[in-house]
């Protein structure tokens, strides 16, 4: 099976098999910080469209290319927060079409969210919901955390600790 | 099948289009310094799922059509939608050896590739979309390039199977024919035609293509509006069921200029500025 820095540097084949082995995961992390499975898709367009347009750049020495992948995704996110929609810049210059979703290719995408996970969390107390989401979902440590919380990371640390604990308590005790 | 197939076809095609970027001559007449290949084209529809590939259309030989680089088939990002849905339509160009000429040519895309669909009589009617080979031209659209690589181009031509096969009906890849009526066909004819399916009336479809220049603004054609990209040298096309009226094209230019033609002839034509 070729490595995803071979699918990276090969023809238009290629790429396309480098979409289809990442596909979900990317969907996955976009669908987890929006909650919508259009928004998911948009973005997850315009990651693709950026990978393709600088596979010729990734370097093998530096990382891996899911590492790579992801980073354009966070980047892509982010960039779309700070302007209030999502960017198609790099869509617009490939001359790629706006998607069209169907319900069809709506509910495929739903398929991949923990609606249940989601809900529970939900219904966790403001604090801890906030601290688990900022942490597990939108990555961020715990430094940057107590930041945007204004509060200490030892509060952070045991909001995050008991969101978790309830969370595996409403889910079954496995997660 | 991946959760957005069309994404995937899109990435396929745009992957296409960035390697095929690398000819230089196509760099400089069409796409200017770094402009984007987007087209304001009709908007891509529903999910499209794509047809098995079948064999490549073979080459049509054209005492019309000079000898084409077969490197040198560009297919251009404009594309419209088929009446009946299924893989759009796409306009190609291809240059000849010494690159004084280039040929337009019209067919379904699927994956960034210009093709026929297995219908109408061609390919038996198996469904597949066959992609038609670098350089096998079969329409015999062509013009000179012009200096400055601004195209101009129009075609008038009568409806063409929803295949999008524009090459003989008795050719290896076969087709359908017009329903003419047997006693206007001399008999030699109507022996040759003897297998040769009659295109049903629902299948066939207006297929109007060209170039309006760089300085066109908008096309217009069957109550239709393009707004024309000067970086495909304003590229249109428009595909539509045959209609019992003539339609009238009309280019409408940045410094007011409107010219105009009909099909079959109705309007007085107004020529279009060269």
């Amino acid at each position: 099976m070729p490595t995803d820095a071979e699918l990276l540097q090969g023809d238009a084949r290629r790429f396309a098999a480098f979409y289809r082995r990442h596909e979900d995961a990317v969907l996955r992390f976009f669908l987890k910080r929006t909650r919508s499975a259009e928004l998911a898709a948009d973005l997850t367009a315009e990651t693709f469209a950026r990978a393709l347009e600088g596979r010729r750049r990734f370097d093998a020495a530096h990382g891996v290319a899911s590492a790579w992948l992801f980073g354009i995704a966070r980047n892509v996110l982010s960039r779309s927060l700070e302007r209030g929609r999502v960017e198609d810049d790099v869509r617009r210059r490939l001359g790629m079409q706006p998607l069209a979703l169907d319900d069809e290719a709506l509910a495929r995408i739903d398929e991949l969210s923990d609606a249940r996970a989601l809900r529970a969390l939900s219904a966790l107390p403001a604090d801890q919901a906030q601290a688990v989401r900022g942490r597990v979902i939108d990555e961020h440590d715990y430094e940057e955390l107590a930041r945007r919380l204004e509060c200490s990371e030892s509060v952070v640390r045991q909001r995050v600790s008991r969101g978790l604990r309830a969370l595996r308590t409403e889910l079954g005790g496995d997660r | 099948m991946t959760r957005l197939p069309e994404l995937e076809a899109q990435l396929l095609e745009a992957a296409r289009a960035l390697d095929g970027t690398r000819r230089r001559w196509w760099r400089i007449a069409l796409l200017g310094g770094g402009t984007t290949l987007a087209l304001a084209a009709t908007a891509v529809g529903a999910v499209r799922l794509l047809l098995p590939e079948g064999d490549p259309v073979p080459p049509a030989p054209h005492a019309s059509v000079p000898k084409l680089d077969r490197g040198s088939t560009r297919v251009l990002s404009l594309r419209a939608e088929d009446p009946e849905g299924g893989p759009p339509w796409g306009l190609a160009i291809t240059r000849n050896a010494d690159g004084r000429l280039y040929c337009a040519q019209v067919g379904r895309v699927q994956a960034g590739e210009l093709g026929v669909i297995g219908r109408d009589g061609t390919f038996n009617d198996d469904g597949r979309f066959h992609p038609l080979s670098p350089g096998a031209n079969q329409s015999g659209t062509c013009g000179a390039w012009p200096p400055d690589g601004d195209l101009r181009m129009s075609t008038d031509e009568p409806p063409i199977p929803a295949s999008g096969f524009t090459g003989g009906f008795l050719s290896a890849a076969g087709g359908c024919r017009e329903n003419v009526p047997a006693s206007t066909i001399p008999p030699q004819t109507r022996r040759k035609l003897r297998d040769v399916p009659v295109c049903q009336a629902a299948s066939l479809r207006v297929v109007k293509y060209g170039f309006a220049g760089r300085d066109a603004v908008t096309i217009r054609y069957a109550g239709r509006t393009l707004h024309a990209d000067p970086a495909q040298s304003g590229a249109y096309l428009f595909v539509l069921r045959p209609r019992k009226r003539p339609l009238t094209l009309t280019i409408t230019y940045k410094d007011g200029t409107v010219c105009r033609s009909s099909y079959p002839s109705r309007v007085p034509p107004l020529p279009c500025p060269r």
